[in-house]
């Protein structure tokens, strides 16, 4: 069974959701999300690949689709887009001070 | 024994604190803080989960040999390096795409950030000038 591939497509469909809802800056301002979801993507692209190919990792044939771009799972792709909309999601959802969030729905 | 995972994460954050000097940004401790918290929490979750069910696994040769439950301290360290580059790339491409909609006098990334209520508070009511 795929269950890597399971986990990181509901992790990036959940961060989706939730940043859709909750994010309002998300909402409004697509040119940076697209611009930030670029930068951070290519970033990881150099990054895991890389070090997939030093082979700082071994991943379970059997929990992934077995698609490599060019050396990295495709669901590590997934696995750092749905970190990148978690932190953006806690960012702009969390206040400096203590009184709650920033902002009203 | 090996440095080369920690090596990367220290390449990650010498490049966001560039990227943050570059573009002159400040993110507020207390709401990073949190952020990273939430976030490590989460994935390093994830990654517990993941290791002990078998979906991937890590290759000592790279590490530094110190492991907390069954992850690497690099493991854990990257959920707080790299949401912090991520962030800070975040704050960069909403001023640089504010910055294009609005006058050209107000694009200027190194600009001062404008006063907060604390700076205005503690100026003269005069303007500084001598009474």
């Amino acid at each position: 069974m795929t269950e890597y591939t399971f986990a990181a497509v509901a992790m990036l469909l959940i961060g989706l959701g939730l940043n859709l809802r909750f994010n309002p800056v998300f909402r409004q301002n697509q040119k940076a999300v697209f611009l930030a979801v670029s930068v951070a993507a290519v970033a990881q692209l150099v990054f895991d690949n890389i070090t997939a190919w030093r082979g700082f990792w071994h991943f379970n044939e059997a929990a992934t689709l077995g698609i490599r771009i060019p050396f990295m799972p495709v669901e590590n792709l997934f696995f750092g887009l749905s970190l990148f909309l978690f932190t953006i999601l806690f960012w702009e959802r969390v206040s400096n001070n203590n009184r709650g969030r920033r902002f009203p729905d | 024994m090996s440095f080369e995972y920690a090596a990367y994460l220290a390449l990650v954050v010498a490049g966001t604190w560039a990227l943050k000097k570059t573009f002159g940004v400040r993110l507020q401790a207390r709401r990073l803080a949190k952020t990273l918290l939430s976030v490590a929490t989460i994935f390093v979750a994830w990654d517990v989960l993941a290791v002990a069910s078998g979906h991937w696994s890590f290759n000592p040769k790279f590490l530094l040999g110190i492991f907390i439950g069954n992850q690497p301290v690099e493991e854990i360290a990257f959920f707080f390096i790299v949401p912090f580059f991520y962030i800070t790339i975040w704050e960069v491409c909403k001023r640089q795409t504010t910055a294009d909609e609005t006058k050209k006098s107000d694009a200027n990334p190194n600009a001062k950030p404008k006063p907060n209520e604390k700076s205005i508070a503690k100026r003269k009511p005069n303007g500084g000038r001598r009474a």
